[in-house]
């Protein structure tokens, strides 16, 4: 697996144990606020992600990297409206925010034939 | 030393350690940036980000800038909300991936030290709480420590062979 691949299943693995966080109950060990509809995007987008990475597939872990950020940005939107759409907290944002630059940041990163792993 | 993240100690045990240090400070972001609550980032209710914002006019620090936060950060709360959450959210977010490492760990610095110059004389606050998120992100910036399991050992050297001169500051700040 070459490092932007590996790069992408590391994060969607990352998304998928973000999950647990559903289980916690405030401070201290609820590090992002995972309500109903974020595990189920989280759970979604990881997979997407992870299979990606494992298939060396830049399009669909780029396209988990798009819907990520589509999804941070919901979130404070979302409290500014006083809606609970998806129901996260600044936390939610951050998490999302890295998690879809870093597939992007990945997807982007070209993969060449002699193994050398760089960017586009 | 080129690469500060491979060269101290046993590369591969250093640079695993550096990189659970790195995804730590990040959870220390994502989390606070938690109760940055928008729209109003508790200027209604005195709660929140707001209340503890003045505590650094309740106890005093440093002069200056006990004069900026009320003269300026209160006067203009909402934006300066925004910008906290953006910020934190930010070093949460490139931190964990472990881009532009070395540039999001001197923004940690400064938000530590804003953080310190706010709160350090604030009842029941531990000093060394402040001190030390002032220290470990000057080791993430010594360690340029997303070179260490982070998007930057993936980047880096694409940024620094670019022949744009903006590109290969990226570099500088990996």
């Amino acid at each position: 697996v070459k490092a932007p691949d590996r790069a992408a299943l590391a994060l969607g693995l990352a998304s998928l144990v973000s999950i647990v966080f559903t289980a916690a109950d405030g401070d201290p060990w609820e590090m992002a606020t995972m309500p109903g509809t974020a595990v189920v995007i989280a759970a979604v987008l990881g997979v997407v992600a992870g299979a990606a990475g494992l298939l060396g597939l830049r399009i669909p872990a780029m396209a988990a990297g798009a819907a990520f950020l589509a999804a941070a940005v919901v979130v404070p939107v979302e409290q500014s409206l006083g809606e609970k759409w998806i129901g996260g907290t600044g936390s939610t944002f951050s998490l999302w925010l890295g998690l879809g630059v870093g597939l992007l940041a990945a997807g982007l990163a070209r993969r060449d034939d002699e193994g050398n792993d760089h960017g586009a | 030393v080129d690469d500060p993240a491979s060269g101290a100690g046993t590369p591969v045990t250093s640079k695993a350690g550096i990189a659970v240090v790195r995804v730590g400070v990040a959870l220390l972001w994502i989390q606070n940036s938690g109760w940055k609550y928008p729209p109003d980032f508790g200027e209604n209710n005195n709660g929140a980000l707001y209340r503890f914002t003045r505590l650094a006019v309740d106890y005093e620090v440093f002069p200056p800038w006990t004069w900026f936060v009320e003269h300026v950060v209160l006067k203009h709360f909402v934006f300066f909300g925004w910008a906290t959450l953006l910020v934190e959210a930010s070093l949460g977010a490139f931190l964990l991936i472990g881009l532009l490492t070395r540039f999001w760990a001197l923004v940690g610095i400064a938000q530590s030290l804003v953080i310190t110059l706010s709160v350090l004389y604030a009842p029941n606050e531990w000093h060394w709480a402040y001190f030390l998120m002032l220290l470990v992100h000057l080791a993430l910036l010594a360690t340029a420590a997303g070179r260490a399991h982070g998007l930057d050992e993936l980047w880096r050297p694409v940024w620094l062979r670019s022949p744009n001169r903006f590109v290969r500051l990226l570099g500088r700040l990996s």
